[in-house]
């Protein structure tokens, strides 16, 4: 283990000390370490294992591309598998585990794939495993899964908070580095709202690492200067340890604010993960660019490192990574990391330069070969020596560490993700962002730009011009002067190396190696998402940040086309991955979705109701007593007491939408398929609502109160959707007529007073005399109560078949009204009742619901043929009703069922069989909708939709649910269990 | 642009506050043929481009409108009220 | 007729593993018509092919040329035409010892199929037999025609004999290899006479056999599938051997992948070939996704139709076949769907072996969770219908959900589980290996597979499509198959149709790679969310359809953050697990949340549409629907309810019960 800590060098704290461990060993690091640097500070470059060859791997990057080092971080609840100790800062007493490897990292079982690498080339498994079949399920599916993964998650919940926000600003950075540190100031002077976010905890990107100078500046103090004036601008805001993750439509960027995850333990009161979602008019990517590697066998192994990373971890930790050191390198790059190191009195062995004509004038000590390039890499847990070929010569280097740049590609991805094609520049080598994107913009590196004076003149002006176009006064800003910058100009790609004899790697973390690629191509999955897709090269947990490039030129090398002629693979969400905690927020658990509580529920709870959930609202079940061991106990009481005196039961979360105007008649007339123009006033009737495909939508009572206006009632489920419906009836298919529609759902609390005593003791409150004769069924008015106390209103209808009102009051009033009418009730046996009694008393009058009315019913289904009016000139619904197979006798229609046996019972959902009928699909005569135990009837009885069903009462049948293995003989029959004349609606 | 949506009466609004309906076409008056309720009901040009399409601004001033969007880029180039969109013809 | 069923591949030869099967086809006293004649002799090229057509039963004989690459079926002589020839007819040959042939000449530098198959010119590969059956018998001029897709006509003899290729030791047949890489061969194509070596046939009976078929490949062995035939006969396998290993890799094992990898995986082949277009096809479908490709695989396999294209304007699987979460089920409710559905998993148990194509189809389970008595309820009516269908389905109850699943929310949750419907049959399927196990079939069995070819325009005349204009040009067909998913309303507006399909986007995501977390599929029913977790570790997921309109591959963020709060309810657990990747799909969103698999309004027009966001569960069922329609022009009995004037007549398949507008179901 070679890496170390320098003496001195490094924006790190040496003040403070921070345990941690890795594997269980503990270690120590800087405060400002990240857990990249501070493992290798501790010499441990041994990481990881690869997904498929478990071959031992080394840390790679010092960012966000890091493939290599994902480590299982944390315990519990707060367990977090594959990430980054690249952007992991260090906090103390961090834990971190190695993956992906069994018994130990350093020595793994699974390496053993790599000897059998020969038969597990790209898409080996497409080509077996598949004799005999019922041996995938059983043993090659879960040998490969169990193989395959990263981490492992945790199934603990997560104690910490997420929350999401929304931002607003003119100019959103995305990149805290040379170019948009200048840009902001530039558009943050000139007085525009800017938002500049970074990925890394600290702002200034490679300026954080950068030994050049900037106006007789260190580049770190440049940092610091800029960031302070940015901070005294009250319109600009800088946020670091922010991803922007994705690019969406609107010129919305998604951008993921780690608020503490950098901390050893996070506080309750903050979120650890944070979500923006910032609307900006122009989004400028500074976004830096990514360095490629280098194709040559054993690329992987650890102590190989990207030329930038070492040049990180060099300048910004004080961490070397060796003690013998080369550089392979195709650009001018590579000799400012030699420069660097050499500083260091890092021992640097020799550079090897792929271009022969390189003119670098290097001043330093160490061997220099032109023309050259590292064939191999040897050595098992870390780099020992490294083959090198130059013309016809081949040499064999010790070293312990090497670094590769391959050039730079700008880093394109949030211009790419609303659909952008990026293009490929021959003279710059690299896919540039596309032609054409919308409220995009790019600068510095990212947009193709040399050099850190190039970059930070680029920002500047590139935030002058945003500043402008957005109609702000420019100010002008000028960096300072720069020193001892080595600006890398794009050099010739070097895809493929010759001479090459081990494995060299494209995709470090899924194992994806050149012959791979050529292996594609050879059985014809040469197109670019072919290929990925077949070797899996670019899938990875980095998407092909490090791989994707070099992929591209193996595989226009093998096509012998050109990159540009290749393409790339689709750039898409999410930059970096992105947590579920994150993108969910606070809707966690009981807060998944909003709570609605009826004006009546703390009656209900008073009085003893369990509640179930009906779509956001908390309904009132039942009302158990204590000597009730089920809630069948329960509901029959209930349903027997509204039979036998009257209860009370909390109608509140109906749909309520009042309509007024002076069309509003003509109006209802149009959306119900019944008419509804001469409704008198004072009066409620029963309404069917289509779609315009004919089939129900709703149904429920509408009363007239006045002459232009109405009370309608809907279904709580449809509440929402018949006003939207309602609304786009109103505004946008008959705007001419005079209709006004409010919702009043939560204005009323809505009671059903129902059984034959209910008219006595809703006339105890109520002023106005309701006898049978001044106010019959069907009636609807307001009224006074409690001697003109209040106004409520009152219908006289009935969903349980018995006498019965419905009271509405204002919603504040609710409780005390309900409270008086039990108090009033109680000398004739009131009692609570909920929706299990509601659905029972309903299924015993034959009365539907959403069961019913499932979608795929018209009004004829349910015997409601006769409501749709033949004489209306036009209704929603009315063209389409009478299509062919919407009057087929065929058709399933509602009728009643109950067992031959009274004992046996069934359950909804059951299907219905002809008696003797084979079980087959082809006899399925239909299904039950609705089932409960009727004390009225003493069996089970249930609601059904049979096949030309009211032809068939009487008929025996076989209730079939084979899901409960339960067959029942039953009978079809008229679906009014209870009171078939409807008497006691009237009396 | 299907991130934000312009209402004419709210100004820019996230998507969520909208319901969506579908393609804006006029509907068949009382004597239309089965043809016209047919194209009508199920029929949709479903044309890649510009496109009018009924959303309603559910979460916000409850107004239908009808807005004018590429099914390609997802650009909304026009958004008005539903009512005015009658009037000058939009919608039909 | 009765047994005229069994004329064009199904019934009993259905299976590609001949062994003894035997076929019955009426024979009739009807006036036959017979015609010998060679079909053509250029360059490296020369057909022969025998054909015996009856009146009654209308034997379609496809004489099948292939020059250098490029299968070039001279039509078919349906009834009592004859087959047509362009060129000069002469005799040019005459094999040693038998009777004189009557072969076609094609000036090599006239005929336009000789241009074009010299334009595409790919090299053959050997074919020799290293072994014959001692019950082999032969013919003389016993015809083998094409070898390049291996598709031959020719006749065939009673009496338990076995036909092998009329090859010779000294001049060996030259079949075509479906790679089209130069393996070596004789640069001559010569139709050999060859003896019989036990003359066992009846001659009587032997001229009621006609026969056309496709060669199957199994390991080193080719196998005849013999589609087309009439009398009563014994077919035993046929002991075809190569002696080259060339043709031992194109079928996959674990000895292929051994041997190869012995080889430093050198003589991997291509899957499917990259030919140019024709300038005919009998059946020409539009697009290369899952179901086209299936159809296109079905229609050659099952159907004998095998001058087939398949016109892709990006690469093969590169609509939804490769952008779904990759479940399959058959848990459907509608007597319309519900067999359809189930047929396609039976399809999906065989589907590996039969494509000789690992595409993973792995059954661990699909569970519906219930959180209410009314979803309850609906799932039970659900399970019921599928019992119904011999489908397989539990419900489970909150405790067996629990047991099952422990780490699902049962103790926080907004909305509590209640228990699910399970599938065990269910599961997932490696999509994009889909796409290419069939793309493979299809194109060993002729299939032209045509990548980066766009339709611009459908040529129509009098009613009738005359073929396809794309990006390489006009393609002429007798049949337009229209299978575009996302693009259907596009391309079928090409010929003047207006569907009742919206195309919407939906999302997908994947998550970073897990150990083993969840075993099977999840869907959640407080929200929509469903997951499963792939073989390579990432947890697959998606939710609902971002709900407008739409051609762009991607989505919005609202929904990604809605579909990532229903997994957090479902999953506690999933919290700080990482979302590595969105992508977005175009359903072809139906009006009643059904497909259309149905012939149009144009004769020679049909349609494949409107899956919603079903479709990929569906590709083998709706390749082989699609494939019978369009060779037999009704619709399979699985798919029969799956009609385009369903709407117009209200026999609508609406398993969710919305109704005519798209973004709801």
């Amino acid at each position: 283990m070679t890496s170390y800590r320098l003496d001195e060098r490094g924006l790190i704290d040496r003040h403070t000390k921070l345990p941690f461990t890795f594997d269980g060993k503990h270690m120590t690091g800087f405060s400002g370490d990240s857990l990249a640097s501070a493992l290798l500070a501790n010499g441990q470059q041994l990481v990881g294992r690869s997904f498929k060859y478990h071959r031992p791997r080394g840390i790679l990057t010092a960012g966000a591309a890091e493939p290599n080092a994902l480590f299982t971080v944390g315990r519990g609840g707060r367990t977090e598998p594959n990430t980054r100790a690249t952007m992991q800062e260090l906090y103390r007493d961090l834990e971190a585990k190695s993956q992906n490897r069994w018994p130990s990292l350093e020595f793994d079982i699974g390496s053993l794939n790599s000897i059998l690498s020969p038969f597990l080339s790209a898409g080996f498994y497409y080509k077996t495993f598949m004799w005999p079949s019922a041996l995938w399920e059983k043993l090659y599916e879960p040998l490969i899964r169990r193989a395959a993964g990263l981490g492992t998650a945790s199934y603990e919940r997560d104690p910490d908070a997420y929350e999401k926000c929304w931002a607003h600003c003119d100019l959103l950075i995305i990149g805290a580095g040379p170019a948009g540190l200048a840009a902001a100031l530039a558009a943050g002077r000139a007085k525009a709202r800017v938002i500049v976010v970074d990925e890394h905890a600290a702002a200034g990107g490679t300026l954080l690492w950068e030994t050049a100078t900037i106006g007789g500046n260190l580049a770190a103090d440049f940092v610091t200067q800029t960031l302070e004036e940015l901070r005294s601008l009250r319109n600009v805001r800088v946020m670091t340890r922010a991803t922007a993750f994705g690019s969406y439509d609107g010129n919305v960027f998604g951008v993921l604010e780690r608020v503490q995850k950098h901390v050893p333990e996070p506080v309750s009161q903050k979120p650890v993960e944070r979500i923006w979602r910032i609307a900006t008019k122009v989004a400028l990517l500074a976004t830096g660019t990514e360095e490629r590697p280098l194709v040559f066998g054993g690329n992987d192994v650890p102590g190989v490192m990207m030329a930038t990373a070492m040049r990180a971890y060099l300048n910004r930790y004080g961490v070397a990574p060796g003690r013998r050191t080369a550089i392979f390198t195709t650009n001018d790059s590579g000799y400012v990391l030699a420069r660097d190191l050499e500083s260091a009195g890092v021992n640097l062995v020799a550079i090897i330069d792929s271009r022969a004509g390189s003119t670098f004038p290097y001043g330093g000590k160490a061997r220099v070969l032109r023309g050259a390039v590292v064939t191999d890499a040897r050595g098992g847990r870390l780099l020992s020596s490294i083959d090198v070929s130059f013309g016809r010569r081949s040499e064999n280097l010790k070293v312990d560490s090497l670094a590769m740049t391959g050039g730079f590609s700008p880093i394109i991805h949030l211009a790419c993700h609303r659909g952008g094609k990026p293009r490929w520049s021959d003279e710059r080598s690299a896919f540039l962002a596309p032609e054409t994107t919308r409220g995009i913009m790019l600068a510095g590196a990212a947009d193709a730009t040399d050099g850190l004076a190039g970059c930070l003149a680029n920002g500047a002006a590139r935030g002058a011009a945003i500043a402008q176009e957005l109609g702000f006064r420019p100010f002008p800003f000028e960096p300072g002067i720069v020193e001892g910058d080595v600006p890398a100009a794009p050099a010739r790609p070097l895809w493929s190396i010759p001479g090459v004899k081990g494995k060299a790697f494209v995709d470090f973390q899924n194992d994806v190696h050149r012959k791979d690629i050529t292996l594609a191509v050879k059985e014809g999955y040469g197109h670019v998402e072919h290929a990925k897709r077949y070797t899996t090269n670019g899938m990875a947990t980095d998407q092909g940040k490090l791989s994707n490039i070099n992929a591209v030129g193996l595989l226009a090398d093998a096509r012998g086309v050109a990159p540009a002629a290749v393409g790339t693979t689709t750039f898409r969400p999410f930059y970096t991955p992105v947590s579920f905690g994150a993108l969910t927020g606070a809707h966690t658990e009981g807060h998944f979705q909003p709570i609605r509580k009826s004006p009546l529920h703390e009656w209900a709870k008073k009085n003893g109701a369990v509640f179930v959930e009906a779509g956001l609202w908390y309904r009132s079940s039942w009302f158990p007593r204590r000597d009730e061991a089920t809630w069948r106990q329960s509901v029959d009481r209930e349903v027997r007491n509204v039979r036998a005196n009257v209860g009370l039961c909390d109608v509140s979360m109906l749909g309520k939408i009042e309509i007024c105007g002076k069309d509003a008649a003509e109006f209802l007339n149009r959306v119900y398929a019944n008419a509804f123009l001469k409704l008198p006033v004072g009066k409620a009737r029963y309404g069917l609502m289509l779609r315009e495909d004919g089939m129900i939508y709703d149904d429920g009572t509408t009363s007239r109160l006045d002459d232009g206006r109405f009370f309608m009632t809907t279904t709580t489920a449809y509440a929402a959707g018949v006003m939207n419906h309602l609304e786009f009836c109103s505004q946008a298919l008959w705007p001419e007529l005079d209709v006004r529609l409010a919702s009043v759902t939560d204005q009323w609390a809505q009671m059903a007073i129902a059984g034959p005593k209910s008219r006595t003791i809703v006339q105890k409150i109520v002023d106005e005399e309701i006898s049978n004769g001044s106010f019959p069924f069907l009636g609807a008015k307001e009224v006074s109560l409690f001697g003109g106390q209040l106004r409520g209103r009152l219908f006289r209808i009935s969903f349980s078949g018995e006498l019965a009102y419905e009271l509405a009051v204002p919603a504040g009033y609710g409780e005390s009204v309900a409270d008086a009418l039990m108090e009033a009730g109680s000398e004739h046996g009131i009692q609570p009742y909920g929706v299990e009694a509601l659905s029972v008393l309903r299924i015993e009058k034959g009365h539907v619901t959403h069961n019913e009315i499932n979608g795929t019913v018209v009004p004829a289904d349910l015997g409601m043929g006769k409501m749709v009016s033949a004489t209306k000139q036009d209704f929603v619904g009315k063209a389409m009703v009478s299509r062919e197979g919407l009057v087929s006798p065929d058709r399933l229609r509602l009728v009643g069922v109950k067992p031959v046996d009274p004992r046996a019972s069934f359950r909804s959902g059951s299907h219905i069989l002809t008696k003797g009928a084979a079980e087959t699909l082809e006899n399925d005569q239909g299904y039950v909708t609705s089932s409960a135990f009727s004390p009225h009837v003493g069996s089970t009885i249930g609601l059904a939709l049979v096949r030309r069903g009211p032809e068939r009462y009487g008929e025996e049948v076989v209730v079939w649910n084979g899901l409960s293995k339960e067959f029942t003989p039953a009978r079809l029959c008229d679906p009014l269990f209870v009171d078939p004349e409807n008497e006691k609606l009237h009396v | 642009m299907a991130s934000l949506v312009p209402c004419p009466h709210c100004g820019m609004r996230p998507k969520e506050e909208f319901t969506i309906k579908g393609a804006a076409i006029a509907r068949p008056g009382s004597h239309a043929d089965a043809n016209e309720w047919m194209d009508y009901v199920y029929l949709r040009n479903n044309p890649l481009g510009t496109y009018d399409e009924y959303w309603h601004h559910t979460s916000g001033c409850r107004r239908w409108l009808v807005v004018t969007r590429d099914t390609g880029t997802h650009e909304i180039s026009a958004s008005c009220d539903v009512t005015v969109a009658v009037k000058t013809g939009v919608a039909a | 007729m009765p047994g005229s069923k069994a004329l064009h591949g199904r019934g009993p030869l259905r299976s590609p593993w001949l062994g003894n099967c035997r076929v019955q086809v009426p024979v009739t006293d009807a006036p036959r018509k017979r015609r010998t004649q060679s079909l053509g002799h250029y360059g490296v090229h020369h057909v022969q092919g025998r054909n015996t057509t009856t009146a009654s039963n209308a034997v379609t004989v496809k004489y099948i040329a292939r020059l250098a690459g490029q299968e070039m079926r001279k039509s078919l002589l349906q009834r009592r035409s004859v087959f047509p020839v362009d060129g000069e007819i002469t005799v040019i040959q005459k094999p040693g010892g038998g009777k004189q042939v009557r072969t076609a000449r094609y000036p090599a530098e006239t005929h336009p199929l000789a241009r074009e198959a010299a334009q595409n010119a790919v090299d053959p590969v050997r074919l020799q037999p290293v072994r014959r059956s001692a019950a082999s018998t032969y013919k003389q001029s016993v015809a083998l025609a094409s070898c390049g897709g291996y598709c031959f006509t020719g006749d065939f003899y009673p009496g338990g004999a076995s036909y092998a290729l009329p090859v010779t030791r000294q001049r060996p047949h030259i079949v075509q290899r479906f790679s089209g890489e130069k393996v070596g061969g004789p640069e001559r194509f010569g139709c050999r006479r060859v003896r019989h070596q036990r003359k066992i046939f009846d001659k009587k009976k032997a001229e009621r056999l006609s026969y056309s078929g496709c060669f199957e490949r199994h390991g080193s062995n080719l196998y005849v599938s013999v589609s087309l035939v009439q009398g009563e006969f014994d077919i035993p396998r046929y002991p075809f051997y190569t002696h080259a290993t060339k043709l031992a890799d194109m079928r996959y094992s674990a000895l292929s992948i051994f041997l190869n990898g012995l080889r430093g995986n050198q003589s991997w082949k291509p899957a499917w070939r990259e030919p140019q277009p024709k300038s005919h096809y009998d059946v020409i479908i539009v697009g290369g996704g899952g179901h086209g490709l299936a159809t296109a695989y079905y229609l050659a396999k099952e159907f004998g139709v095998t001058n087939v294209a398949v016109i892709e304007k990006s690469y093969i699987g590169s609509g939804n076949v490769g952008r779904n979460t990759t479940i399959i089920r058959s848990n459907y409710l509608l007597p319309g769907n519900n067999p359809f559905y189930e047929y396609s998993m039976k399809l999906w148990e065989s589907l590996e072996q039969e494509l000789n194509f690992n595409a993973m189809v792995s059954q661990r389970g699909v569970l519906n969770l219930f959180h209410s008595d009314a979803q309850r309820d609906a799932y039970t009516r659900r399970g019921n219908a599928m019992l119904l269908h011999g489908v397989d389905a539990e419900l489970l109850d909150r405790t067996a959900v629990r047991k099952m699943l422990p780490f699902l929310d049962f103790d926080n949750a907004r909305f509590p589980i209640q228990g699910g419907l399970l599938q065990r049959r269910g599961g997932t399927v490696r999509h994009d290996a889909v796409a290419w196990g069939y793309a493979r079939g299809a194109d060993q069995r002729g299939v032209d597979i045509i990548q980066n070819c766009e339709v611009i325009g459908i040529r129509r005349d009098n009613g009738r499509v005359t073929g396809v204009e794309t990006t390489k040009g006009f393609i002429r067909c007798a049949k337009l198959g229209l299978a575009a998913a996302g693009n259907s309303s596009r391309v079928a507006s090409m010929a003047g149709l207006k569907l009742p399909i919206e195309s919407h986007v939906l999302q997908a995501f994947v998550s970073e790679g897990l150990k083993p977390f969840i075993d099977g599929v999840i869907t959640f029913g407080a929200g929509h969310f469903y997951v499963s977790q792939s073989d390579k570790g990432g947890l697959v997921f998606g939710g609902d359809i971002d709900g407008y309109n739409s051609y762009a591959q991607r989505g919005n963020l609202a929904t990604v953050e809605h579909v990532a709060e229903a997994g957090k309810a479902m999953i506690p657990g999933i919290s700080r697990v990482r979302v590595l990747r969105s992508w977005g799909g175009i359903m072809d969103m139906s009006m009643d949340g059904s497909p259309i698999i149905d012939r149009t309004s144009l004769d020679n027009l049909y349609l494949n549409a409107g899956w919603c966001y079903g479709g990929f569960k569906a590709t083998p069922a709706s390749g082989f629907c699609f494939a019978h329609l369009l060779a037999r022009g009704v619709a399979h009995e699985t798919a029969r309810a799956f009609r385009f004037d369903r709407f117009e007549r209200g026999h609508l398949l609406d398993e969710k019960g919305q109704g005519a507008q798209a973004n709801l179901h």
